[in-house]
């Protein structure tokens, strides 16, 4: 049985539909939940914590219905939000207990499962210091330290790296892999970065505007993302059937003419396009690899493939 | 840190060794819903009288605590002076001290409803809340019982001073039980409809406002409108009619309580002279403090996380 059965599940606000017909079973892991802001994330996480109703459909969590075990469910899984919410006036060590005494841990517990996820967490001396004191980066670790304290099975993350630096980041991310292979914990982290998302997860479930656009293990998304963006002013089609005709996967998108590039092929490619536009006397306008946002990239799967289906080789 | 949460690693050194044990797993009890909500309870409690929240969060509550308790005092020390001889012009009575304690509760409310309720919407710790396995009005409740068992304790301590400190003066400590026993279940009976009463109110007022300043300051508003009001209109309007305006200050309503539950004349003049039916500041109290209960619960329903 999966740890989370999402089926069918639609959410529908005033004006906007948040989940549209959403279908997934998340399995023990890392969980990746990727998609552009609003495109339905919090929306799913709230759900699934049993906070919100969906209009219809059904939402499993450890096997308890989300819209009636709500407090069961809530018992065995740690949520930390994408906003600040924590008591400036307190301290980390005090507000930590006080959240495991909510989660129905009894006092003694509480206190000694604060201090180690604290200590997991990386923090501290500073524990005993009130968290208006705190740098950005301590508030997240007991964001993050405060949904670990109860134990949880399942770990809900939204957006856990808003906010931070590139290195406050690194450490996140750091802490997320750890949570989910040392602690032995279902992560759920949801993100709108995959390039940052895609280094901790094993698995990734991608939505756009409510809709499952792809759920699967992360080497499969990998594998299909790497593709070299082409530039040409015109001929398009004849470049990219001269790519064809010299071994590469290409086809036209727009003003782009994209090349599937794979492991192993080193430096090849960039000569064999380099070689093909100057024998073709076309004006090159960039060359660019990789993508940096989430749009693109969903784009680029659907891109690469027709490219697949239209090219075998 | 170890890598594996299974292995043990140790480091021997003359005073002694540490162990990594890496990540525990909890494995006592859960307790569930009820034991979230009393510990909310007691957080809240402490969170009244600034307990857990540094120095200054202490100043106003045991301040005003100390004030409640000077009139007990003075009277107790002056009994204490004058022997049995006192007693007959001591100007405290039990009932009274209530209009001493409900003029400083009502500070006290005015300073910490807004306290209880406030940062935790302005913090936005509230969904922190909401994931834990806790309902809303599991929230909602737990913070009312609070106020109002913070409110009690207010009010019951210098009654509880007044009440054992008479039956040690008196000069039969059986005689004096016998004098004062009989006023301690209007005693309790009114610390209830006067601590259910503020708390209700301040919450429901605290609730909606999440500013501090501005929720005192509509506290304070209230209070002081509804009092000064009614008794400038008493002195306005003639006839029977304004008789109902004692039901229209926080003043009169709780002094109405108050003489209802000793079953005496009242302390309070605009109350003695409506000369309304006890039983019907009961009411009043029930009405008000219900709509603010369901206001307040209404709200943590709705509130947006």
């Amino acid at each position: 049985m999966p740890l989370i059965a999402i089926s069918d599940l639609t959410k529908r606000f005033p004006g906007v539909t948040a989940l549209d017909s959403l279908s997934v079973e998340i399995e023990p892991g890392i969980v990746g939940l990727v998609g552009a802001n609003g495109a339905g994330k919090s929306t799913l996480i709230k759900i699934l914590l049993g906070l919100l109703a969906p209009t219809s459909g059904e939402a499993e969590v450890l096997g308890m219905d989300s819209r009636r075990d709500g407090i069961r469910i809530r018992a065995v899984v740690g949520y930390m939000p994408e906003h600040d919410c924590l008591p400036p006036d307190l301290t980390a060590t005090d507000f930590v207990t006080h959240m495991g005494r909510m989660s129905g841990i009894p006092s003694d517990g509480a206190r000694e499962r604060t201090a180690d996820v604290l200590r997991h967490c990386g923090l501290y001396e500073e524990r005993y210091r009130q968290i208006g004191t705190y740098s950005t980066g301590m508030k997240q670790r007991v964001k993050l330290a405060q949904a670990l304290v109860h134990d949880p099975r399942i770990l809900f993350l939204d957006e856990p790296t808003n906010g931070l630096d590139p290195a406050g980041r690194e450490e996140m991310l750091d802490l997320i892999r750890r949570t989910g292979t040392e602690f032995g914990i279902t992560v759920v982290v949801s993100s709108h970065l995959l390039g940052e998302i895609e280094r901790v997860c094993d698995f990734l479930v991608a939505i756009d505007a409510g809709r499952l656009l792809r759920a699967a293990p992360l080497a499969s998304f990998t594998q299909l993302t790497d593709l070299l963006a082409i530039e040409v002013e015109d001929r398009h089609d004849e470049l990219a059937a001269m790519l064809g005709s010299r071994g590469l996967s290409a086809r036209v998108d727009g003003s782009l003419v994209l090349v599937r590039m794979t492991a192993g092929m080193g430096d090849g490619p960039y000569d064999i396009v380099r070689d093909t536009v100057v024998d073709l006397d076309l004006p090159l306008i960039r060359m660019e690899q990789g993508r940096h946002s989430l749009e693109d990239l969903f784009r680029a799967e659907e891109n690469d493939e027709a490219v697949a289906a239209g090219a075998p080789s | 840190m170890t890598e594996n949460p299974q292995q043990v690693t140790s480091a021997s050194g003359p005073g002694g060794a540490i162990y990594d044990i890496g990540y525990r797993r909890y494995v006592g009890p859960r307790l569930g819903r009820r034991f979230a909500v009393r510990s909310l309870f007691a957080h809240t409690v402490r969170g009244a009288f600034g307990i857990g929240r540094g120095g200054r969060a202490k100043v106003v509550p045991f301040g005003l605590l100390v004030i409640l308790m000077i009139p007990a005092l003075v009277s107790l020390g002056v009994g204490a002076l004058a022997g049995g001889a006192a007693e007959a012009f001591d100007p405290i009575t039990y009932q009274g001290y209530y209009s001493i304690t409900q003029a400083i509760l009502f500070l006290f409310i005015a300073a910490q409803a807004p306290e209880l309720v406030g940062p935790d919407q302005r913090n936005k710790v509230l969904p922190l809340y909401f994931s834990r396995p806790i309902l809303r009005s599991d929230y909602a409740f737990a913070k009312l019982a609070a106020l109002v068992a913070a409110l009690m304790l207010f009010s019951l301590a210098p009654q509880a001073l007044l009440f054992f400190g008479r039956i040690l003066q008196a000069p039969d400590v059986g005689d004096g039980i016998s004098k004062n026993l009989g006023s301690l279940l209007p005693i309790l009976a009114t610390a209830c409809a006067l601590s259910l009463f503020y708390a209700a109110i301040g919450l429901a007022i605290s609730a909606f406002t999440p500013r501090r300043a501005y929720a005192t300051a509509a506290i304070i508003g209230l209070f002081i409108a509804s009092n000064a009001g009614v008794g400038i209109l008493w002195q306005l309007l003639r006839g029977d009619a304004r008789r109902i305006l004692a039901f229209f200050s926080v003043e009169t309503i709780l002094a109405g309580v108050a003489a209802f539950f000793f079953d005496e004349k009242s302390e309070n003049m605009i109350v003695r002279r409506a000369d309304l039916p006890g039983w019907s500041y009961l009411v009043a109290v029930a009405i008000i403090a219900g709509v603010c209960i369901a206001l307040l619960f209404r709200r943590y329903h709705v509130v947006e996380t």
